[in-house]
């Protein structure tokens, strides 16, 4: 740095190529433009340089002082160094701005520099969770360990439940087994797949802050819902409350919407319940934990050292502060999500539907049928009653009163479509699910829902 | 065939070889001063050694707080320094937060040391006066901990005037006892001393048999050269008899310093310096007439007691200082760079304490003799040379920023028994001073000298037949740099 200092202010000298130009033997050396400015300043530099003899400074030394001088008297063969440098120094002429060409030469050189040299290798990065997630198939012990699964908590505030999980203790923490960390996040992708594939809904809960990015990074991978926020409590428990009104769509098979056919069964329609939870900080989620348990919902949980792992169906042991950590399984868990949502559209593409219509929509699919079919009978009859009173006047055109779909005759339209009433709709169903009670192919749950009902 | 190691599960392996479990436990804090129990003592003061082990980060990991350990360290705190260190006391705690703190404090100035090429030597004994040898702490016959065989080839070369050899270890069995408090004495005699009394019986047995046999061999000698000494079988500490070994007891009642000798080489004591105790050469009285006993200079260690790690403490494995650092425009130079040192605390006028000078994290111990730091007077324009005053060192200056600085020559490092750092400062250099500053860009010499001497001057001429240039007269470096072509008086 020092040298490159004094090159430049050297260079400013006009008098210092000449010099290099006049001492060829120096000139390949780096410093033999300045070399020959050396000469002059001895005095000065004497206060500089090693030697500790003499007194620095005070004394000028003669011999040194004389050689520094151009005597008129004798011209002779003076090493004249000197004399070029005292020379006036001219101004330097104007040279041409080449800041765009140098700029164009050093892109150029580096374009060809580029792929000489070391090639650094990515190892890591703490979004590369993000960018590409692991799988199940990714799942190492390494992995785990590099993402500080095994770390539990401080070794007194353990839960004595979490002992088949813990290999030891060090630094003062439960030291969480890799192996059964591997094991149950195996076991749990599993699940996780299983319901992806039979159609199950499945929801992410991580309310940490920072465990954003981890869950909605899961359910999209595995078109499942998230939640980032505090679990409302009673949304299960008490949904009718909770979220009324919630917008809910009929699919297909194929994932695609069915249309307005059931918009009337989804206007009186309950909010879904999930069908799996996986929970990724199941200390501040006891409630809905708890509600899940209430539901029969199974439920999936990463259990560190202090917390109770009989709250979760299906417990992952590891660490659950480390958001390395979290993101690892996140990914996971949503990778095996995704794998089971693309076996289920593959199957159903070939006609094999992995998942069971929903008993109350196949009952309203049955009440609907059978409306279209009374309706259609009501016409005829009613065409038939036309067709007698034109030929025979003393036909009733009255419906028998034991249909009970009909206290009275539906009004119809212009073209001859009935007009539907919503309220006699629920009497009617109502009615139609007093007699499917009374039947045995009633399914639990519907009965069940009856009796809430009631 | 059996293996020696247990076979360990897949994931124990990994948990072993991480680095988690690479972390060495703390040692032991430094000990406390009891004198500053009645001072002010501060709990956030930089300790004299680190404890605990400085962890870092990858940039990318730091902003996201992660640290390898339980839980993401909150970013408020560990992403505002330059560079990423921390010092993690609990990985996990019972309040569920990970205790750590900033560990630069430490880091940097180990790396601040290092770059002072710094060597370590063995501290110089009080009574040793005059020009001091350093002595490097890694020589052979200093680096030893137990007066095995082996290390006792290397005091071969170690001469008799530099002591005793065994006492030029740094490691002992014993305590020093002259570091020790009463409390500490009486329980070390109580705890360690008082349960061997047989076992010294026994120590005392062999060597009055050992002296005995030497006695006997040398009057056999005197008497007639022709006898082999091994002829007669030695007297062995079974053959000691009871009123001999009392005998022999009473007599080093009355000579403390072999009755010294002999119990430190018992207990294995650290040394103690000659100077202070009781032992002093200069006290007659503990001397038995008409023997002949060996007299050893101080242990390096005897007047500070021996240092609680290796004497160099791990900062530095140089054995010397005596490398010369080149200039690329002055040459080699005979003294080192200079370095830039803070005066933490100027001298008070009324309690006349010493100046305290930071240098590179720790503070420098000024030299005892008459240099430019003793120098009281106010910026005294007659003195002239290295004896100036240092500016602000005499008094506190308020109008330089930052604090007065000086720019000091340090000699050597050892480290005490508390496991301080010890820097000893020499006196100051001006021309290594005004190197080192230009070099750091405080001060433009050369481009000054080279402006004055381009003006030609007028004031003297020599006749014209005598113009030649003085030889050996160049400064700096050589005048071909080196490279053995003509210089440039040639051209």
């Amino acid at each position: 740095m020092i040298i490159r200092e004094f090159g430049v202010r050297q260079g400013k000298l006009p008098a210092a190529q000449a010099i290099a130009d006049a001492n060829p033997r120096h000139s390949r050396k780096a410093l033999a433009a300045a070399a020959p400015l050396r000469r002059g300043p001895q005095q000065c530099l004497r206060a500089l340089s090693t030697e500790t003899s003499g007194t620095p400074v005070a004394t000028a030394d003669p011999a040194v002082e004389s050689a520094l001088q151009t005597n008129p008297e004798n011209p002779s063969p003076v090493p004249s160094l000197f004399a070029r440098v005292a020379k006036p120094t001219r101004r330097r002429p104007v040279e041409p701005d080449t800041t765009k060409a140098d700029w164009e030469t050093a892109q150029q050189l580096r374009r060809n520099l580029l792929p000489v040299g070391t090639k650094v290798e990515h190892r890591y990065g703490p979004a590369d969770v993000f960018r590409n997630p692991p799988g199940p198939k990714d799942v190492t012990l390494e992995l785990l360990m590099a993402s500080q699964a095994h770390m539990g908590h401080h070794a007194s505030v353990w839960n004595p439940a979490n002992a088949r999980y813990i290999y030891g203790i060090r630094e003062g923490i439960h030291i969480i087994s890799l192996e059964q960390t591997a094991a149950h996040l195996r076991r749990a992708a599993r699940v996780v797949e299983e319901v992806a594939y039979h159609g199950g809904l499945i929801l992410f809960v991580g309310t940490r802050p920072g465990q954003t990015q981890i869950v909605t990074q899961a359910a999209r991978l595995s078109k499942a819902c998230h939640l980032f926020t505090k679990w409302t409590p009673g949304t299960i428990t008490n949904s009718d409350k909770i979220l009324p009104g919630i917008p809910v769509e009929i699919v297909d098979e194929l994932d695609r919407p069915v249309g307005p056919a059931f918009n009337q069964h989804l206007m009186d329609r309950r909010a879904l319940v999930p069908d799996l939870v996986v929970c990724l900080n199941p200390l501040e989620n006891f409630t809905m934990l708890r509600e899940c348990s209430q539901a029969n919902v199974p439920t999936i949980g990463i259990i560190d050292t202090n917390t109770e792992p009989t709250w979760v169906t299906y417990a992952i042991p590891a660490n659950d502060d480390s958001l390395r950590c979290l993101a690892v399984i996140g990914s996971v868990l949503g990778r095996a999500g995704e794998a089971g949502q693309k076996r289920r559209m593959e199957d159903a593409k070939n006609g094999k539907v992995t998942w069971e219509t929903p008993s109350e929509i196949k009952q309203f699919i049955e009440i609907q049928q059978k409306r279209a079919r009374w309706t259609k009978r009501a016409a005829e009859e009613e065409e038939a009653a036309a067709n007698k009173a034109n030929g025979g006047p003393n036909q009733s055109s009255t419906p028998r009163s034991s249909d009970r779909s009909y206290g009275r005759t539906p009004s119809t339209n212009k073209d001859g479509t009935p007009i539907f009433h919503a309220d006699e709709a629920m009497a009617e169903l109502q009615a139609e699910v007093d007699v499917i009670n009374a039947e045995d192919d009633v399914s639990p749950q519907l009965r069940n829902m009856m009796r809430n009902l009631d | 065939m059996a293996s020696t190691q247990r076979a360990v599960s897949p994931g124990a392996a990994l948990l072993r070889s991480s680095r988690l479990f690479s972390m060495p436990s703390p040692i032991a804090p430094p000990p406390g001063d009891m004198s500053q129990a009645t001072k002010h003592k501060s709990e956030t003061a930089t300790a004299a050694f680190p404890t605990h082990l400085t962890v870092t980060t990858p940039s990318t990991s730091r902003m996201v707080g992660d640290w390898g350990f339980k839980r993401p360290l909150p970013l408020k705190t560990t992403t505002k320094s330059t560079f990423p260190l921390v010092r993690v006391k609990k990985v996990d705690s019972i309040e569920h937060v990970t205790d750590f703190q900033s560990a630069s404090d430490h880091t940097i100035t180990l790396e601040k040391f290092r770059e002072m090429n710094m060597s370590f030597s063995v501290p110089v004994p009080r009574d040793i006066q005059g020009s001091q040898t350093l002595i490097s702490v890694f020589e052979e016959g200093r680096d030893f901990t137990t007066p095995a065989p082996s290390n006792l080839n290397g005091l071969a070369k170690v001469s008799r005037n530099d002591g005793d050899p065994l006492n030029l270890r740094w490691k002992f069995g014993g305590p020093w006892l002259a570091g020790m408090t009463d409390g500490e004495f009486d329980r070390y005699i109580s705890k360690s001393v008082r349960a061997r009394r047989s076992e010294f019986r026994q120590f005392l047995r062999e060597r009055l048999a050992a002296e005995k046999t030497a006695d006997r061999n040398s009057a056999i000698s005197e008497q007639d050269l022709n006898t082999p000494t091994n002829a007669i079988p030695a007297v062995k500490a079974e053959d000691i008899t009871e009123e001999e070994l009392l005998e022999y007891t009473r007599g080093l009642r009355g000579d403390r310093h072999e009755l010294f000798n002999l119990v430190s080489r018992f207990l294995d004591l650290a040394p103690v310096s000659n100077a202070d105790s009781a032992l002093a050469p200069g006290m007659l009285g503990h001397y038995m007439p008409d023997k002949k006993y060996d007299l050893y200079r101080d242990s390096p260690y005897a007047s500070n007691g021996p240092p609680i790690t290796h004497p160099s403490a791990g900062l530095s494995y140089l054995r010397t200082q005596n490398f010369m650092e080149n200039h690329p425009l002055y040459g080699p130079q005979h003294k080192h760079a200079s370095i830039k040192a803070r005066i933490v605390t100027p001298r008070f006028g009324v309690t006349n304490q010493n100046p305290k000078i930071g240098v590179n994290g720790f503070i420098g111990n000024i030299p005892s003799t008459e240099t430019s730091f003793s120098n009281r007077r106010r910026n005294d324009v007659s003195a002239v040379g290295s004896r100036d005053a240092i500016p602000g060192l005499n008094e506190f200056d308020p109008s330089q920023p930052g604090g007065s600085k000086v720019y000091v020559q340090v000699q050597t490092a050892n480290v005490d028994s508390t496991g301080k750092v010890q820097l000893r400062l020499l006196d100051r250099d001006p021309e290594a001073d005004t190197v080192q500053k230009e070099t750091v860009g405080e001060c433009d010499t050369f481009s000054g000298a080279v402006k004055e001497a381009s003006q030609p001057s007028t004031k003297f001429q020599m006749p014209s037949g005598e113009r030649k240039f003085m030889p050996n007269r160049r400064f700096g470096s050589a005048p071909n740099y080196g490279l053995g072509g003509p210089g440039l008086r040639d051209i």
